[in-house]
This record gives C-alpha cells, structure tokens and sequence, in this order.
C-alpha cells in the first residue's frame, strides 16, 4: 500500500460521504439523526444522488461520465449541505439550547462497536491494497464499467450492439456508474483498485443502519447484541460473492431497499424522511434486477400494511399523516424505474442470460416437487460455519421462543419485506434448469438482501427474550408485571428510545 | 400452570443461551479473517497497485496481459477463445483485465479441436485471437497462428 494510491481510494469514498452528508444536513429527519447514523445515509444518499444523477444525465441528455460532470453532480448537495450547517449553527449559537444527556452505552452495544470497528478497518485494508479477484465483480459489474469509462456513457455501444460478448448486459448500471465516477476523479488507472474502498464502506454503513433500525424497534440492549451478531458474519463482512470485500450489488441493494424501508416504516409520516427514503428506493431499482421489484414493494408494504387490522378512524388519520409523505417517496422510484426502462429499450439481447438459465414451464409443479431439495440445498448454505457462523442455527430459535416481541405491528411489514428477496430467490431456483447451482450461487447472497428487515425482527424477538427471561428469574410467580410488558409490546408503534448516542 | 411457565422459561433460557454460544462460536473465526487481513495489508506495505496484481496474478501474466493491451487498442476487438479442457472461468478474467477491447467468444479450444476443419472459419475485422489458459499467461495469436495451433492440436487425419 503507497500512501498516494491508499488515499485515492478513500477520496473515492468522500466522493459520495461529501454530498450525502449535505442531503442529510438538508433533511430534517436524518438531520436530527445521531452522527453515525446520519453519515451512514449520508453515504447511501451520496452513492444514489451521484451516480443516480450521472445514470440519468448520461442516458437522457448525452452528458459524458466525465470529471466535470462528477464533481458538479456531486458539489451541488455538498455545498448546499454546508451552507443549510452554517445557518443552522449560526441560529443555534444564538439562542444556545443544552445538548440532551449522554446515555449510558452497555455492554452489547460496546462489543458491538469494537468488532464492527475491526472487521471495518479489516475491510478497508484488504480493499485499499488489492486488487478485485471476486466472481460476479470481474464477470459483470466492473467489466462494465470499464466499458462505460472508455465510452463515457451508460449507452455503451458494446452493450447496444449486441455482437460482442457481454454477461447480463441488461443489469442496472448504477454501481458500475459509482465505480467510474471513482476512477474518473481520482484520475485511477484501468488496473487500480480505487472503487474497491467505496464497496467496503457499505459494511459499516449496513451495521449502523441494523444499530439504528434495532434501536427504534428494541431499544439498546437488543440492538447491541443484534449489531454484535451481524457484525460477527462472516458473508456480509468478508464473501469473495457478495460481502463488502467483493464488487457485487448485493450489500448495497440490501442497505439501500432496507434504509428506505425502515424510514417508510417509521408512523411520523415525515415529509423528508420520504423524499430520503424515496432517494434510496429509487437507487436499489438502479442496482440490481431484483430492486426493480423490491424497491415498489418497499413502498407498497409502507403504505399498505400499517393500515391493515387498525380501527375506522385511526387508519383514515394514519393515511391521512403518512399519505404525503408515501407521494414524495413514490416520486424518485418512477422516475427509477422510468429510466432504467428507457436504458434498456436499447440494450441489445434482452433478458438472453436470465432466459438460458430458466424455464417457466418448470414452475408447476416444481414448486411442490423442488421444495425438499431446494430446502436442502438452502438450509446447507445457511449452515455452512465459514460464511454464517451458528447464527442461521440459532435465529429460528430466538425468533420463535421470542416471539411475543415479533407481534408487533411493524414486524409484519418487515417480515413480508424480509421474505420478498427469499422469494425471489426461490422462484428462480424453482424456474432454473440446475437449481442446485442457482441455490449455491445466490441464497447467501438473497439472505444478505432480506437481511437488515430480519435483524429488526431478530432485535424484536431478542428484546422479549431478554426482559422475560430477567423478569421470571426476579420474579416467578408474579404475573402482574408480565401483563403490563404484554400491553407494552403490543401497542404496535415506534419505540421512542431513539434520542442521544 | 406453573410447569407451564417453566416450560416456556426454560426454551426462553435456551434460547439466549445458544444465541450467547454462537457469539462465542463465531469469534475465532471473525477473529482470524479481521488478523489476516490486517496482516496482509501491513506486509505490503509501500507496494503500489501494479505490485500488488504481480503479487497476486504472476508476473508472467501481468506481462502477457500488458502486451496482448499493448497490441490491441483500447477501442479495437479481438476474438477470444477458453483455453481450458473444461468449463472454466479463465475466459471471463482475460475479457475483465482486456475490456474496454471487445470481445467476440468464439468458444472452447478443446471443443473446436473436435469440429469438422470446414468449420475453422473465423469472423473478419479482430485483431488478434487471445486463447485464455487457466492457470497460465494467455497468448494473443494471429488468425493464421491460431488455424495453425488447431492444425496441431487435432494432428493429421
């Protein structure tokens, strides 16, 4: 590692913090967000805001990936970002209002912090002094990119003209846009690995995301041991096929449907946080293929299901608060989805590679004559130690015997969002002609999208195991306190435990 | 009831407990891969990017990569064929460390050494065919070197 190289690398990061950090500094609910968290959709707001942008300027108006169409897409929120900070501090020095008490960190949370510190400078270092070896990232992503670059379009006439060899030319593109705007204003070699630091940063981003959403739904404890068990595996960490060490969409398709999710999901119905979460939904439909079906889910399951089994007259008022909020959150994913269709009206072959894999008519009844083996094959790679440890052992059981903590209204939109992706997944290997092959190739990869909804869920279950379990030691025999805790968990709202840290 | 409540009491302890194990569980191995990668990264320190992909692919196949690039310009197209007996993924690596150049795969050398010689025709306009061989430096032939090469490799009859 050469100090100049190394910083390229981490200036490929700044790339995105910088302007995410100014959407964040404009949006009041992720403003009023502790600073991890705050930076960590800080980051995901960068990525979708720049290479969004780049994605649309380059296929809509010609507008080449090229440095000064970076840095201008990039320097519009970072310096409206600063200048929003330097009022608001300018405001706030006046009329000097106390800071709200720390809170004592515990245990859990502490561990939490020191491994997902480790394995995040462990990330960081792999990627800052080599160079990519994955699968899908050499085969797909960054061979496309380099195809952009050397174009510097995402109308890349290789892509178009369908007479050279390309896998999957049909992928969305805006990873591999994120990539070029790396490599073009650090002004990389072809062969440097400067994007790599940028996939890396998606592992802490995810852990503060699973810290933060845990917290609102199970408060410190639960979120600390959750944070502390995501922290500790090894698939989202360390995979060569998918992990934050890899070039693969799949974490950052998980951060950005699970961000913009847990800010839909939150009752307040806040204007800005739709627009932020709207920014992020827009980007997963942007990320991969399977986006372009999770992201509307994700808003669908946030307007439908808070509705679902309430009252007359509290539904119409949760509608009534959350409807404006759901409109501009919809904005951005249309305006995803009608970009990506007019991109790939001109992309040459169509779904060719999805089509040679798979066969509909394997549907039925594959569905009941592929289950045992699918199960099989699934169950093994969610066992297998070196990528899981014992967590996927373990997780059904603390689900299960926590699970007065899951009946909570929110756990159903995030156990219908955590299960979208493990559908997809098993309907493509329903429909594939060598199942096992797509079950070993992509199950990890599904079980890392539908991830961050289940670790809420997890946190749930895990936060009723561990009152219960405290209560019945001190208190065996006295039912009164364990009614109130029933009441408490079964009121179905956000838990209002989110200030300080 | 009581049993009841320390039945359900029980499975809430034994749940805590194997999640508590599988922290413990895990640590090794989050523990040596966090070690490993530090320590790596502190072994190479001061090399810069080249070095690292000499390190990490072969010398001999960083320089035959850099003079099938030196051949072929960033827009031209060359066609690329997969070396290996079977199905291997060493055509996909040289089409990675080659693009922007475009590549036409015209399939696997030992397949093409079982075809009838009528159908030894190559597409016009590349400049070159890269045979990609795994586990070693791949070759940019001419279209006549290559024609050759399966020549040899079928031999005579």
């Amino acid at each position: 590692m050469v100090p100049g190289e190394a910083l390229r690398g981490l200036a490929g990061v700044a790339l995105f913090a910088a302007p995410g950090s100014g959407l964040a500094e404009l949006l009041p609910t992720l403003r009023q967000l502790p600073p991890g968290r705050r930076l960590a959709y800080g980051y995901l707001l960068g990525v979708a805001w720049t290479a969004g942008w780049l994605y649309a300027l380059s296929h809509w108006f010609a507008i080449p990936l090229r440095s000064p169409a970076i840095l201008a897409v990039a320097a519009i929120p970072t310096l409206a970002g600063a200048a929003g900070a330097w009022r608001r501090r300018r405001r706030e020095r006046r009329s000097a209002s106390p800071s709200p008490p720390p809170t004592a960190t515990k245990l859990a949370a502490r561990l939490a912090l020191i491994v997902g510190v480790a394995v995040t400078a462990a990330g960081f270092c792999d990627a800052l002094t080599a160079p990519l070896l994955d699968w899908d990232g050499r085969l797909i992503w960054s061979t496309q990119a380099r195809y952009l670059r050397a174009e510097g379009s995402v109308d890349a006439s290789v892509l178009e003209e369908g007479k050279w060899w390309v896998t999957c030319p049909w992928y969305p593109l805006l990873m591999p846009v994120a990539q070029v705007a790396v490599l073009e204003v650090t002004r990389a070699g072809v062969d440097h690995h400067a994007f790599r630091p940028m996939y890396s940063a998606f592992l802490p981003v995810w852990l503060l995301l699973v810290w933060g959403g845990a917290r609102s739904y199970a408060g410190q404890e639960a979120a600390g041991w959750t944070t502390l068990a995501a922290a500790m595996l090894s698939f989202p960490a360390f995979a060569g096929a998918g992990g934050a060490a890899s070039a693969y969409s799949d974490l950052p398709l998980a951060c950005f449907v699970g961000g913009g999710a847990l800010l839909l999901l939150d009752l307040r119905g806040r204007l800005s946080a739709g627009l932020a979460a709207g920014i992020l939904l827009a980007a997963a439909i942007l990320t991969k293929a399977e986006g372009e079906i999770l992201g509307p889910l994700a808003l669908l399951v946030a307007a439908v299901v808070p509705l679902l089994s309430t009252p007359g007259a509290r539904r119409r008022e949760i509608w009534r608060r959350r409807r404006s909020m759901l409109a501009l959150a919809s904005l951005p994913v249309f305006l995803a989805l009608a970009l990506l269709h007019s991109w790939r009206a001109g992309i040459a072959g169509g779904f060719e590679s999805f089509t040679r894999l798979t066969s509909w008519p394997l549907l039925w009844p594959g569905l009941l004559t592929r289950l045992p083996r699918l199960a099989h094959d699934a169950g093994a790679e969610m066992l297998t130690y070196a990528d899981w440890g014992l967590f996927w052992w373990v997780a059904p059981l603390v689900v299960a015997a926590g699970w007065r903590g899951v009946r909570r209204r929110p756990a159903r939109a995030l156990l219908l969002l955590a299960g979208a992706p493990l559908a997809i997944g098993w309907l493509y290997a329903t429909i594939a002609v060598d199942p096992h092959f797509i079950v070993t190739a992509t199950w990890d990869r599904f079980l890392l999208q539908a991830s961050l909804p289940f670790l809420m869920v997890f946190a749930m279950a895990l936060r009723d195991l561990t009152r219960r379990a405290t209560w019945q030691v001190q208190r065996r025999g006295h039912h009164t306190h364990l009614h109130r805790s029933e009441s408490d968990l079964a009121d179905g709202q956000l838990l209002s435990v989110d200030s300080g840290a | 009831m009581e049993r009841w409540w320390q039945g359900r009491w029980c499975i809430r302890r034994l749940a805590l407990a194997a999640f508590l194990l599988s922290l413990i569980a895990g640590l090794p191995l989050t523990a040596v891969r966090t070690l490993r990668r530090v320590g790596r990264a502190t072994l190479s320190l001061g090399e810069d990017a080249r070095g690292a992909r000499v390190r990490l692919l072969g010398a001999a196949t960083v320089a035959a990569l850099d003079s099938i690039r030196h051949a072929i310009p960033e827009d031209g197209e060359y066609l690329l064929v997969d070396g290996g007996e079977e199905l291997q993924a060493e055509a996909y690596w040289v089409r990675f460390e080659l693009a922007p150049r475009r590549a036409v795969f015209l399939g696997r050398l030992s397949e093409m050494e079982r075809a009838p010689r009528l159908s030894w025709k190559l597409p016009p306009a590349a400049r070159g065919v890269v045979v990609a061989y795994p586990g070693g430096p791949s070759r940019l032939l001419s279209g006549r070197e290559f024609l050759e090469l399966l020549e040899a490799k079928r031999g005579p009859g």
